[in-house]
């Protein structure tokens, strides 16, 4: 394959909202350089990246979780505790006012199916190459290559939904 | 949590996040060790508590543990005092979502939308389930001193000659909407084709049905959006001669000493508006 020319990652709205009222626009992503890694070759090494890593996946899961109001919905029960655990540090940092953590421990609380939609991170790789950080070998859910990016600006990225 | 009691509620916190990031996905290495015996303590009660095996380490057992976690975090974070305060800030700002608003209808919505057709169940439903919505001044109000715009856009009808948008203007305080105007908007008498949200309804509806205003000595306009003012005690808006023509208006303005802003104007010619709601069937009672 050649060298890619985007990155993906799936968030849910409210984890965006939050970025965006809070983070000043600046978003953390977890992306990776396939978007269905389950249509890639076999003998591609992305092709073992397990669904809990592949965007495609993440993004079907919540859709069926919405769709059928799971509330007991695994994926939703991390982006809840990953938002809280957020804020928290955030706070403990300086980084938002104890009031701004109340908000958005409020709308974590209060968050309805609609604000767990997944969104697609569309990210051409130029524009981030020199922040992209691989994901440690042993963080990695499978043998597919992934990325973090801390400080994605609203600009360097597009978003679609499916 | 029995196990967190003591602590000051930060720090409680703080070992509730430590606990739940042992148990997501994460590219950094862990700070944490789930050997801690705090940590140990923290995850044996949340087994007991929600009746799981000890020795259970399925992906459903690690979830419920982790919303369990996320419950206690909330709970801990957000006293029955921060979450009002929260609530009102997020609705001052126009962060909460269409439905967590209280809707209250105003004098002026009753005295003349209604009489207008409007019906006070379709206008909150627009408020509680809008396909659109525009929230004005999100960045200038971080204090309860004004009541900043919130418009709202919900489609109607079936057929292509009875489609429209039910278009309300509100006014938010801290939890509250108060719905100030409704207006209809029939798709095939105002173009729509190229709106993207509610502000762009109200300014194509106002192009059909707007009447010309303007401020000081600015150049006429139909809708006058979140403009500057210099001196907020004697600027003048051009409404136009009265008894001219019958219309219905909206102005909202506010500020300081330091200056002010007219955050939203418009004018209604209602001659017009009323003929066009009769040939489309509308009730109108207006005199």
């Amino acid at each position: 394959m050649s060298d890619p020319l985007l990155l993906y990652s799936t968030n849910v709205k409210l984890k965006f909202l939050i970025q965006q009222e809070f983070r000043s626009d600046t978003h953390f992503v977890w992306c990776s350089d396939a978007f269905d890694q389950t249509k890639l070759p076999g003998y591609s090494l992305n092709s073992h990246t397990p669904a809990s890593s592949n965007p495609a996946e993440i993004y079907r899961q919540l859709v069926k979780d919405i769709r059928t109001s799971d509330k007991h919905s695994a994926k939703i029960a991390e982006q809840r505790a990953s938002l809280m655990k957020r804020a928290l540090d955030w706070a403990k940092a300086g980084e938002i006012t104890p009031a701004q953590k109340s908000d958005i421990v409020y709308l974590v609380k209060t968050a309805s199916f609609s604000e767990w939609q997944p969104l697609i991170y569309i990210i051409p790789i130029p524009a981030v190459c020199a922040r992209l950080v691989q994901v440690p070998a042993n963080k990695r859910a499978g043998m597919g290559m992934e990325y973090t990016i801390a400080d994605l600006n609203r600009s360097e990225f597009d978003i679609i939904e499916v | 949590m029995t196990a967190l009691l003591e602590m000051d509620p930060a720090v409680a916190q703080q070992v509730l996040g430590d606990a739940a990031d042992t148990l997501l996905p994460s590219p950094y290495p862990s700070r944490v060790s789930n050997k801690n015996p705090i940590l140990e303590n923290v995850f044996s009660e949340a087994r007991q508590r929600l009746q799981l095996d000890p020795h259970d380490s399925s992906p459903r057992a690690f979830s419920r543990i982790l919303e369990l976690l996320t419950d206690e975090m909330q709970e801990s974070a957000l006293s029955e005092d921060d979450e009002k305060e929260a609530r009102d800030r997020l609705g001052q700002t126009g962060l909460l979502r269409p439905n967590q608003y209280r809707i209250v209808f105003t004098r002026a919505f009753l005295d003349n939308s209604v009489k207008l057709g409007i019906l006070r169940s379709n206008a909150g439903d627009a408020v509680r389930s809008p396909e659109y919505v525009s929230h004005l001044g999100t960045a200038l109000y971080p204090s309860r001193n004004e009541k900043p715009i919130s418009i709202y856009a919900r489609a109607s009808g079936t057929d292509s000659g009875n489609r429209y948008f039910l278009l309300v203007v509100s006014r938010r305080e801290g939890g509250v909407q108060f719905v100030e105007q409704g207006w209809r908007v029939y798709t095939d008498a105002v173009d729509l084709s190229k709106t993207e949200n509610a502000m762009d309804i109200l300014v194509e509806f106002l192009k059909v049905y707007g009447m010309d205003l303007a401020l000081d000595s600015n150049l006429p306009t139909r809708v006058i959006v979140e403009q500057a003012l210099q001196d907020t005690k004697h600027f003048k808006l051009n409404v136009g001669l009265a008894g001219e023509t019958r219309f219905g208006a909206l102005c909202v303005y506010g500020g300081g000493k330091s200056g002010g802003v007219v955050h939203l104007a418009y004018k209604v010619d209602l001659d017009k508006y009323i003929n066009s709601m009769r040939k489309h069937g509308v009730a109108v009672n207006w005199p």
